[in-house]
């Protein structure tokens, strides 16, 4: 009788917060820690060295080719041109590391954001990871686009759209504001792996794609 | 509503404390967890298949034989420089090394196919069609060869291991330590490395926004003697449906 009791109270306590504890558990994040200084490797050419007038390699449109050789480095240099900085694909493209930062709901400790850090001629990257809409086709386009985030197996996975008209190279091969970038984050011990598809169907024949590690860095990144 | 109340509680407990405890067993779920069962049947992600290196990394590296005594971006040690202006592609193919630009340390960047297959239950098979090059990435010590009594090869001894997503069904990647290996080439113009290297490689499958599939090859080469630090690249490969493309081509010093 006793034992029947403790068997009906326990299949009535705990079973179902077991069942709760097993659904929790086959939805565990598959999470790494993203949050931290990576510094840049530096023993992988993502640009060909900046070589000007140079686009192995790249599989470019005859317009996209024509953009390119058209681009000269001291147009940089005019005044308003002077603050345009880089796209979002200069992430990997640059020579520059990554600072990430979450920021977190306050209420539910859910993460809604990582920012990965700008540098001199960089706009900070907002990835959201809240699953908020993304902004219709006519809204503002900026350097570093609107981005959206979440996690599939063990890559963080993302899409930026919305950027403004740049480049892909720093030589001058051109990306349009109908581009998108796909974005997967791979992490293995210390080390980032970012894997780029940059898609545009102006420029690009087929998606460039570029791939670049990063180590962690023991001291904080400062690019100010 | 007693009973309700604290089921729910505890359930609320029991289930934030257990995936955070799944997620910090994440690093040390190298396999364990799936010992009973084949590398095969254990897999968490699909590597078989044919696959066509994607070159837009280190281009003008890999794609042609750079001028000798370039080895920009290789952290080359002192030790290296020697040999790094010594390189005479003629004398290697003389003496039967014309594969040194062949072995583990490099093969992945080597523009070319792969071809991914089960030679058993628990042994990965990587073909190369760029020198006809064949590793073995065994997941079991009963399938390994007596790799401390082999002499070095060009592709070495590779112990390789399942890493899991925590998540039924997440996905996971394919973990790879090559050792005794043979002295080889990272770059086609004899930029070295010696037998005392180690290549770790991790295998991840992305899905393409066209629905295709890229292998990403996470490699980081460790050499004591002629590098000064890991030596980290990520070639990488797009699926292809089948082998026609295949073009099997003997080792050659250069391009």
């Amino acid at each position: 009788m006793f034992c029947h009791l403790v068997t009906r109270l326990v299949a009535r306590r705990v079973g179902p917060a077991f069942l709760l504890i097993v659904l929790a558990a086959s939805e565990a994040w598959a999470q790494f820690d993203f949050v931290g200084s990576w510094a840049p490797i530096g023993t992988e050419d993502v640009q060909n060295d900046s070589v000007p007038v140079d686009y192995l390699g790249l599989a470019l449109t005859e317009e996209g080719r024509a953009r390119a050789l058209s681009y000269n480095g001291s147009q940089k240099s005019i005044m308003e041109h002077q603050c345009q900085g880089w796209g979002a694909a200069y992430m990997v493209l640059g020579p520059f590391g990554l600072r990430v930062t979450s920021q977190m709901d306050p209420l539910t400790k859910n993460v809604l954001s990582f920012t990965i850090g700008a540098w001199e001629d960089w706009n900070e990257m907002i990835i959201w990871m809240d699953d908020r809409p993304r902004p219709t086709e006519h809204a503002l386009h900026t350097q570093a686009g609107f981005t959206l985030g979440h996690w599939e197996g063990n890559a963080l996975v993302a899409r930026t759209t919305h950027v403004k008209a740049g480049f892909i190279r720093k030589t001058g091969v051109p990306l349009t504001d109908s581009a998108t970038i796909d974005w997967r984050f791979y992490r293995h011990g210390d080390v980032l792996t970012v894997l780029m598809v940059a898609t545009d169907p102006v420029y690009l024949v087929e998606p460039e794609i570029i791939s670049k590690s990063f180590r962690l860095s023991r001291t904080p990144l400062d690019y100010r | 509503m007693r009973l309700g109340l604290a089921t729910a509680a505890t359930a609320l407990l029991l289930a934030l404390a257990v995936p955070a405890g799944i997620r910090a067993r994440q690093p040390q779920q190298r396999g364990g967890a799936v010992a009973a069962r084949s590398a095969q049947e254990a897999a968490p992600i699909d590597l078989t298949g044919y696959w066509v290196a994607y070159v837009t990394e280190n281009w003008r590296y890999r794609m042609v034989t750079p001028a000798k005594g370039e080895y920009r971006r290789i952290p080359s040690s002192p030790a290296a420089l020697p040999l790094i202006n010594a390189w005479d592609p003629a004398a290697d193919e003389r003496a039967g090394n014309q594969c040194k630009s062949y072995g583990a340390g490099i093969i992945m960047s080597v523009p070319g196919r792969l071809h991914i297959a089960w030679q058993d239950a628990d042994t990965l098979r990587i073909d190369t069609d760029a020198g006809n090059q064949t590793r073995l990435l065994r997941f079991s010590a009963s399938t390994a060869a007596t790799s401390a009594s082999a002499p070095p090869s060009w592709q070495g001894e590779s112990k390789a291991n399942w890493e899991r997503a925590a998540g039924q069904g997440a996905g996971g990647s394919l973990h790879v330590v090559t050792s005794n290996l043979r002295s080889g080439y990272l770059r086609k113009n004899g930029v070295p490395y010696s037998e005392r290297t180690t290549v770790t490689e991790d295998f991840d499958v992305a899905t393409l926004p066209d629905g295709g599939r890229l292998l990403l090859v996470n490699t980081v080469v460790e050499d004591p003697v002629y590098l000064t630090g890991p030596y980290v690249v990520s070639p990488h490969f797009k699926n292809e449906s089948d082998g026609s493309k295949w073009e099997a081509t003997p080792c050659s010093a250069i391009w």
